[in-house]
């Protein structure tokens, strides 16, 4: 960044410049619809403005979080990182971004490298006295230990109900008090929305992941969370921000009820969830179909309910797709389609690496590999 | 007790209008007999008994026995009136008011002397009120403003003075307006109209401009997003033909000084960086530049940087938008220096 007496302005490149303030625009326009045409459009302008002057840093802080948008986290790390080891000036937001970059990495060191950066963003906020930047620290604090409370591996799995009991508590807190701002001035604050649709999803993940971790199946404990997610969820809808990832993720609540229905024999019911859950991956592909999460559910959903040129289309779309699946994406793609082959979901339960994000996990429990992640 | 004017007049009307000839019947001192018991009945209905008295004293000692009766009637009953009254004050101040016309005054008396155990006081001072309530409506009107005066008096003064903070206090904040306008404006960036070779070339000049300025300045839609675009920020940047927020001031007159106010705030709501330029251009090509200005002390402008470029007739928009954006990188850069 130019030195601060030099100028106010990020960059003294005009085509930089204008790239940035391009880019923005489409980034923005995307955290509203979720459509991927602007979210590429923004990461390709970022690119540039960054390419044109390597000390804007801004541009490449932009960039990093396109990448971290278009699943390429490794990508959006190394950017933000780079951002870091030069000491920016706005080190609280390069952390809480870094973070959620590694929060999409679904692995246990990654989540321990979000705690640690999410703690540095915290310090840097308090610093600064950014308040508005905390309450989104801790919002992204909820997510992290929601996530984490899904999809922690071995070692560390025994630790899953800390970190859901952690998320609800946290989040619940801040609900809360955005409750009571509202209350206060009448409404929810336009501007506070993003971070109410955000704290909204991680609670729902949250109560999702708690319910799916209840000792006794279909005990009231049960439905109680399983509602109290959906709760969550439609709420975060009825915001209408980018919904791509709630409805992945209802879907996602839709999908693990269809398969405790399924393993109980309540075939029927199970249909319903399944049908209901395909409803909802459908809709986030319409917006955003450049991920490949909602079509590897999809591919499931559809081998579950015998629906085979379904499933192979969202096979061979998919697998295009960027996504988080890295070393397995082959594996786990080459499993569904021979599933197709053979027209048998039973073979689903069979693969010890069925769930995409859960490649490594236990191998021992059939209902563990079966479990779909989160969608973000 | 002073003579009252009307039985003054009654009198002197009897004796001019008195018939001059004189029946067998009458003597000639009973006519004055007659009149004097007529004044006694008069103050009598005033309740001035003592005039009363006094006439009917006269009347008995006249030459009609028959008179002379009558008036010895009338003076006992007088008599009787007087000593009722004098066991009532309230009666008594409400004559006495009800003479002098202070009808309130009377009513409040009557009303009083009503309230009392005496039948006799209690007739009269209902008697009373009849006469004096009917010359209440516009008497009562002066009486009731007469405590009011002094109110009114009261409330106007403060209004006055009330009048005179708020008149300080404008005077405060236009003052104030104008210094916080001032110090505002010279810290801003003024772009002063761009010459151009036709008015449609400068308008697009300006067009640019505040386009650019205005999506530099978006704000960002999300809290704990990327909060660094505050460093985006810099002073305002006055696009020609904006109107001037400073308060219209003219000559302040400062305890019997006219100052030339409005003269003062022209010459010092000098911006810290002046923009300059213009733009030519023909069918094929044209050339624009721009030339910065820092403000040095409090008046005085140095050159700091000048900016040129092609603006080819393919793709003019574009150049022109990257131009803008020159022009704020530039201006910026003329700030902070």
């Amino acid at each position: 960044m130019p030195a601060k007496s030099e100028s106010r302005l990020p960059t003294n490149r005009p085509e930089s410049l204008k790239s940035f303030v391009d880019g923005r625009e489409q980034y923005y326009a995307y955290l509203s619809s979720g459509r991927i045409g602007e979210l590429k459009a923004a990461d390709r302008l970022f690119a540039e403005a960054a390419a044109g002057d390597p000390r804007f840093d801004l541009a490449v802080f932009y960039h990093a979080l396109t990448l971290a948008q278009l699943r390429k986290a490794d990508a959006a790390i190394e950017k933000l990182q780079c951002l870091v080891d030069r000491d920016v000036e706005f080190l609280a937001e390069v952390y809480l971004h870094k973070a959620y970059a590694h929060i999409k990495k679904y692995r246990n060191e990654h989540f321990s490298q979000a705690e640690t950066a999410l703690e540095s963003a915290l310090q840097q906020a308090e610093r600064r006295r950014q308040k508005t930047l905390t309450a989104a620290i801790e919002v992204y604090q909820v997510f992290l230990w929601a996530v984490m409370g899904g999809n922690l591996k071995e070692p560390r799995e025994a630790e899953k109900s800390t970190y859901i009991a952690k998320a609800i508590r946290l989040g619940e807190n801040i609900l809360w008090e955005l409750r009571l701002q509202s209350r206060r001035s009448g409404s929810t604050k336009r501007e506070a929305e993003p971070l109410l649709h955000e704290l909204l999803n991680a609670l729902g993940i949250a109560y999702m992941r708690k319910g799916e971790q209840q000792g006794e199946k279909f005990s009231e404990a049960q439905k109680r969370d399983w509602q109290q997610a959906k709760d969550f969820f439609r709420e975060a809808l009825e915001l209408e921000l980018n919904p791509v990832r709630v409805l992945q993720n209802m879907g996602t609540l839709l999908s693990i009820q269809g398969h405790q229905l399924r393993e109980a024999g309540q075939w029927g019911a199970a249909e319903t969830d399944y049908r209901e859950a395909v409803k909802y991956y459908e809709e986030s592909t319409a917006i955003n179909p450049h991920d490949q999460f909602p079509h590897s559910s999809l591919a499931e959903l559809f081998i579950r309910l015998g629906d085979w040129e379904r499933a192979l289309h969202h096979v061979n779309v998919g697998r295009l797709q960027p996504g988080s699946f890295d070393k397995e994406r082959k594996k786990r793609w080459d499993h569904l389609r021979l599933v197709i082959a053979k027209e048998n979901p039973a073979l689903l339960d069979s693969r010890p690496d069925a769930r995409p994000s859960d490649a490594a996990a236990s191998e021992s429990d059939p209902a563990e590999r079966r479990r779909p992640r989160e969608a973000e | 007790m002073r003579l009252h004017p009307i039985p003054l007049l009654f009198l002197l009307a009897n004796w001019l209008l008195a018939p001059s000839g004189l029946s067998a019947a009458e003597e000639p001192d009973s006519g004055v007999q007659q009149l004097q018991l007529e004044i006694a009945a008069l103050y009598e209905r005033l309740n001035d008994w003592e005039q009363a008295e006094k006439q009917l004293l006269a009347a008995a000692g006249g030459p009609s026995a028959e008179l002379r009766e009558r008036a010895l009637e009338d003076l006992e009953r007088v008599r009787q009136h007087a000593e009722r009254s004098a066991e009532s004050p309230n009666l008594e101040l409400a004559w006495f008011y009800e003479r002098r016309r202070l009808w309130r005054e009377a009513e409040k008396h009557y009303l009083a002397a009503a309230a009392e155990t005496s039948e006799e006081v209690r007739r009269i001072a209902l008697e009373g009120l009849e006469r004096v309530r009917p010359q209440m409506p516009l008497t009562g009107l002066a009486e009731d403003l007469e405590p009011i005066e002094p109110r009114v008096e009261f409330v106007t003064a403060l209004l006055a003075k009330g009048l005179a903070v708020v008149a300080f206090l404008a005077v405060g904040f236009i003052l104030v307006s104008a210094a916080r306008g001032v110090i505002r404006a010279r810290r801003q960036i003024e772009v002063l109209p761009f010459v151009a070779n036709s008015s449609e070339g400068s308008a697009q000049i300006d067009y640019w401009l505040g386009r650019t300025r205005a999506r530099c300045r978006a704000p960002q839609p999300f809290p704990g997003g990327p909060a660094a675009m505050s460093r985006m920020a810099f002073p305002y940047l006055r696009l020609p033909g904006l109107a001037d927020h400073l308060p219209e001031l003219d000559e302040v007159t400062l305890a019997g000084t006219k100052l030339p106010a409005g003269e003062l705030l022209r010459k010092t709501k000098l911006p810290r960086v002046r923009v300059t330029g213009g733009w030519v251009f023909n069918e094929s090509n044209g050339r624009v530049f721009a030339e910065f200005e820092r403000r040095k002390g409090i008046s005085r402008y140095e050159p700091v940087a000048t900016i040129e470029r092609e603006i080819p007739a393919k793709g003019q928009e574009h150049e022109l938008e990257l131009f803008a954006y020159d022009v704020l990188i530039q201006a910026a850069r003329a700030n902070a220096s």
